[in-house]
């Protein structure tokens, strides 16, 4: 395949230099805390919503319960992850 | 259905497709390599340009394709939009507007299964596909914005793969999709076949991954057994199982549903392909295009998850044991 694939350069995971992956995870660990906030209110949003459509309550229209089938799965990640985020903001505030 | 479609698979043309993409993309790539150097706008510019090649082969093969719904544009504009949506969201994550692909990942996610409720209410097949769109949205938002620092390193893999795999079960508990429909069966191929074939395959894929990459380990440092053992349990349980299960038993599957079997296997390709822009390597995303529809062909040709799940899971070991020799 010649010189240009074997190149150094181009097999480096990191474009040859370390400034673009540094950037990059100071943008990432800049804007972390406020997608975690949201993906906490989405959940609780998300959970919300689940207990307003659930069929035990009454009759409940059709597309909303389309909607809630769709939603249940990634309601649930998003709840499971939001424990998590709680659990490690807990656990930095208490660890010594 | 698509398992009892038996019209031969023209492999000959279908082996001319990476290598016609591959000269594709090097035709564009050495050029912009000369004038653009190796900067950030050569992978920017090169990820675009293979994402507009990769969907041009998928939707326009060397070889008939036949399927029972004719009016494939709908479907194909639709899968079209959506690969630029997952380029846009994957381009702005790895770069220093973060949070607007994280914006752009989150609201596609909850956004997916109230457009396939919108716009195919009528039409189950596309409903549903757009609702697996929503779960690789879903995936990348976990991803992303899990807490790296309150689990060890070697845990971080299993916790979040658990994750999405705990999502995707619920998906498919909660739509009553079968086991055969995503894959979860022996198929129609002896196993011991389908084992050798994703053994064969997967090695070969990893020993290539890692001349492209050349990542740094990820096993805990300990002895050669507990890494090997390491990257065993999690490669195969963990991250094969639930990325093959998302990509090809519901992604490549739903698509194969709408489209005919070429273009299902290469959209769907092209998507997985995009999910490896975190490595910013220019190469990988043709690597991971290639490494799609070689997975995509053997879960259509056996109908069964267990021939891709043990490529991909061979090529993570392979990749990451070449690593650890190195290392």
């Amino acid at each position: 395949m010649g010189t240009v694939l074997s190149s150094s350069v181009l097999s480096s995971s990191i474009l040859g230099t370390t400034t673009t992956t540094t950037t990059v995870l100071a943008a990432y660990a800049g804007t972390l805390p406020s997608i975690q906030v949201y993906i906490s209110l989405l959940a609780i949003g998300l959970l919300i919503y689940l207990e307003l459509t659930d069929p035990t309550y009454g009759e409940v229209r059709r597309g909303l319960t389309e909607v809630r089938k769709s939603w249940l799965s990634m309601a649930m990640l998003l709840v499971l992850l939001f424990m998590i985020i709680v659990a490690s903001r807990v656990w930095l505030i208490i660890s010594p | 259905m698509f398992i009892s479609r038996r019209a031969p698979t023209p492999y000959g043309k279908i082996l001319s497709i990476p290598l016609t993409s591959l000269f594709g993309f090097l035709a564009l790539y050495i050029p912009l390599l000369h004038y653009l150097g190796y900067t950030y706008l050569l992978f920017t510019l090169s990820v675009i340009a293979f994402s507009f090649l990769g969907f041009t082969i998928s939707l326009f093969p060397p070889f008939r394709e036949e399927h029972p719904n004719p009016h494939i544009l709908p479907y194909a504009i639709t899968s079209a939009s959506i690969t630029i949506l997952i380029l846009t969201e994957e381009l702005l994550i790895n770069s220093v507007y973060v949070g607007w692909g994280l914006t752009i990942a989150i609201i596609s996610m909850v956004s997916m299964p109230l457009l396939g409720g919108a716009l195919w209410s009528k039409d189950e097949g596309a409903r549903r596909f757009l609702e697996m769109c929503g779960l690789v949205f879903a995936s990348r938002a976990v991803l992303s914005t899990f807490p790296v620092n309150f689990l060890s390193a070697t845990t971080f893999l299993p916790s979040i793969y658990t994750l999405i795999m705990v999502a995707v079960i619920l998906y498919i508990h909660h739509r009553k999709i079968p086991p055969e429909y995503t894959g979860l069966a022996r198929g129609n191929s002896p196993i011991h076949l389908q084992i050798l074939a994703g053994i064969l395959a997967g090695s070969a894929l990893g020993w290539i991954e890692f001349c492209v990459l050349k990542p740094t380990p990820i096993t805990p440092s300990g002895d050669i057994l507990q890494n090997i053992l390491y990257l065993i349990i999690v490669m195969t349980l963990f991250v094969g199982l639930t990325e093959e299960i998302l990509f090809r038993g519901l992604l490549q599957r739903s698509l194969t549903d709408l489209l005919p079997w070429w273009k299902a296997i290469g959209i769907s390709s092209v998507m997985f392909s995009l999910m490896h822009i975190g490595w910013l390597n220019p190469l990988e995303i043709p690597f991971a295009y290639s490494a799609g529809v070689i997975f995509g062909l053997l879960f259509y040709r056996t109908g069964s998850l267990i021939a891709p799940v043990t490529a991909h899971a061979l090529g993570n070991i392979a990749l990451y044991g070449i690593t650890l020799l190195y290392a």
